[in-house]
């Protein structure tokens, strides 16, 4: 669905966004992870063609776009960084005056719907300055989605809404992707990209790491299980120690965090090695390192390998 | 908002205003020499029938006739304002990047923005027209016919829409090549000196105001219309304007 290689831009003498190679197949949701300035609005201006890139090639849907331009745009929803409105038109008024661009159809019930997806039916006389910055970006998001567009690019889409809202919305971005919408979501919020997202780029200039969650925590990071027990004694860690598959051993109060390679054929030997002493095991789980510590390992590695 | 009020006014006032001037301050001997006598014989030149009248007539006539040039005035001066602030203004106001983003072809955000401002200059000083036969009708019936006659229509329906359509054009592409509002306004100002040529050009006597030179000079202004509208799509930079401006 979207293709970009080695896709480039430059701003004077500032490589804002260095050989991006992705590819996203029809329906999925990428969640695009990256500092400030690392290029994410860049990126999205581009493959939505708002700007033209420096260097390289990139498709949505098989339409070029450097020459597609226009049957890009109607296909494309985009949800901008600031919401950009006219501020003293009507809520109705402005989504009526957008869908017309793209010559939506049934303008005025998804005008209604979408309203009320997102408690603003009541605010749709108002002129667009009465508004909220949080309602703006609800109606932003709005906008973007008057023409059903097959490709969705969100730009920090939650970032000025109450919890409530945000959850609002991102329910129903999870909803777009299940009706088959690719989606393209630039976001800070890592709970929500992990949420949201089939996978995720990490993104600093360049992609980082592209996979789902769970595999760029096992590329990242050993396994680590906890096993808690009724009581410890030193005999247990002592013949955990021995194992060659087990790489780290932490106490904790009544238990101990392991870190395993395989752990779906190494977890049950540990355990058998353990009950075989006499131990009492109460409970075993996974311990999975949060998005936030595979985001930051790996941007901290690119900067290391910059400097 | 001052353009939109005070220019109208003063447009429509000013010929009223010039002809009780000369007329309480000059002496009708000094409307018949120099400057005067030559637009007088310039016009009559160009309009054999009005020879049997007095050159104090014919000067009042010239001079009402001239309001519609002041009238087109009022076409560019309250179109440009609109114009000049049409896509540095949307730049501001931050709503420019959504609206690239729908597939609208430059060609069709142009014509837009054109008509934009063309529309609310043209009622202007379609209206401002209106008030001006009024007052003219008002001053002096006899002449009323004199001077609002064919040329008139063709200033009104032919000319004036033509100089909005060429004059905005202009705006509209300064607009979309300043970095800000002030600098597009002053561009503007100064890119539509030429046009007012039209507006001193029969009292000069450049031009007669006649049908044939009339329609010379809006099909000029049509075909420079089309000129700059072209090269206005082809210069109009979506990602200069989204990434260069601050």
């Amino acid at each position: 669905m979207i293709e970009a290689v080695d896709l480039g831009r430059k701003f004077g003498e500032l490589t804002a966004v260095e050989n991006l190679n992705l590819s996203i197949d029809k329906g999925e949701v990428l969640g695009f992870l990256g500092p400030n300035g690392a290029g994410k609005t860049t990126t999205i201006r581009m493959l939505s063609c708002l700007i033209r890139p420096t260097w390289g090639q990139a498709s949505i849907n098989g339409y070029d776009i450097r020459k597609d331009g226009h049957e890009i745009r109607k296909m494309v929803g985009i949800q901008t960084e600031s919401p950009g409105f006219y501020e003293r038109l009507s809520v109705k008024r402005n989504l009526e005056f957008f869908s017309q661009l793209y010559t939506a159809s049934n303008l005025s019930k998804k005008i209604d719907t979408y309203l009320g997806l997102f408690d603003l039916k009541d605010r749709i006389n108002s002129p667009v300055k009465d508004l909220s910055k949080g309602m703006k970006q609800k109606l932003a998001l709005t906008r973007a989605l008057l023409h059903d567009p097959e490709v969705l690019f969100l730009d920090e889409p939650t970032s000025a809404l109450d919890p409530q809202a945000a959850k609002k919305v991102r329910e129903f971005i999870k909803e777009m992707s299940i009706s088959g919408r690719t989606i393209f979501l630039s976001t800070h919020n890592l709970a929500e990209a992990e949420l949201l997202s089939d996978r995720i780029a990490v993104f600093n200039q360049r992609v980082i790491a592209i996979d789902t969650p769970k595999n760029l925590r096992s590329q990242l990071f050993i396994h680590k299980t906890c096993i808690r027990l009724q009581y410890l004694d030193d005999s247990y860690r002592r013949s955990l120690e021995i194992l060659d598959f087990v790489h780290n051993i932490e106490v904790i109060d009544n238990g101990y965090i392991i870190e395993i390679e395989r752990p779906e054929k190494h977890v049950p030997a540990v355990i058998d090695n353990l009950v075989n002493l006499g131990a009492r095991i109460q409970h075993v789980s996974d311990v999975e390192h949060s998005l936030e510590e595979v985001y930051t390992t790996l941007i901290n590695e690119e900067k290391e390998m910059a400097s | 908002m001052l353009m939109m009020t005070l220019m109208p006014i003063i447009m429509v006032g000013a010929p009223f205003l010039y002809i009780s001037i000369i007329l309480n301050v000059v002496e009708v001997p000094t409307i018949s020499s120099g400057f005067f006598q030559r637009a007088i014989d310039s016009f009559v030149s160009a309009n054999p029938g009005m020879s049997e009248f007095q050159p104090i007539q014919l000067f009042q006539i010239i001079l009402f006739k001239q309001g519609a040039f002041f009238l087109l005035m009022i076409t560019i001066m309250v179109g440009m304002s609109i114009a000049t602030f049409s896509v540095i203004g949307e730049k501001q106001n931050r709503s420019l990047e959504p609206l690239l983003a729908t597939p609208v072809r430059t060609w069709e955000l142009l014509v837009g923005k054109v008509l934009a401002a063309a529309v609310p200059a043209l009622v202007m000083t379609w209206l401002c027209s209106l008030l001006y036969m009024g007052g003219v009708y008002a001053y002096s019936a006899d002449l009323f016919p004199l001077i609002v006659d064919y040329t008139w229509i063709i200033i009104m329906l032919f000319i004036s829409p033509a100089v909005a359509l060429l004059s905005l054009g202009l705006g509209v592409i300064i607009s979309s090549r300043s970095n800000d509002p002030r600098s597009a306004q002053n561009w503007g100002v100064f890119l539509i000196l030429p046009v007012l040529f039209i507006i001193v050009g029969p009292i000069l006597g450049t031009f007669p105001l006649n049908i044939t030179s009339l329609l010379v000079i809006g099909s000029v202004f049509a075909t420079l219309t089309i000129v700059v509208f072209y090269f206005g799509v082809k210069i109009f930079n979506r990602d200069a304007i989204l990434t260069k401006w601050r």
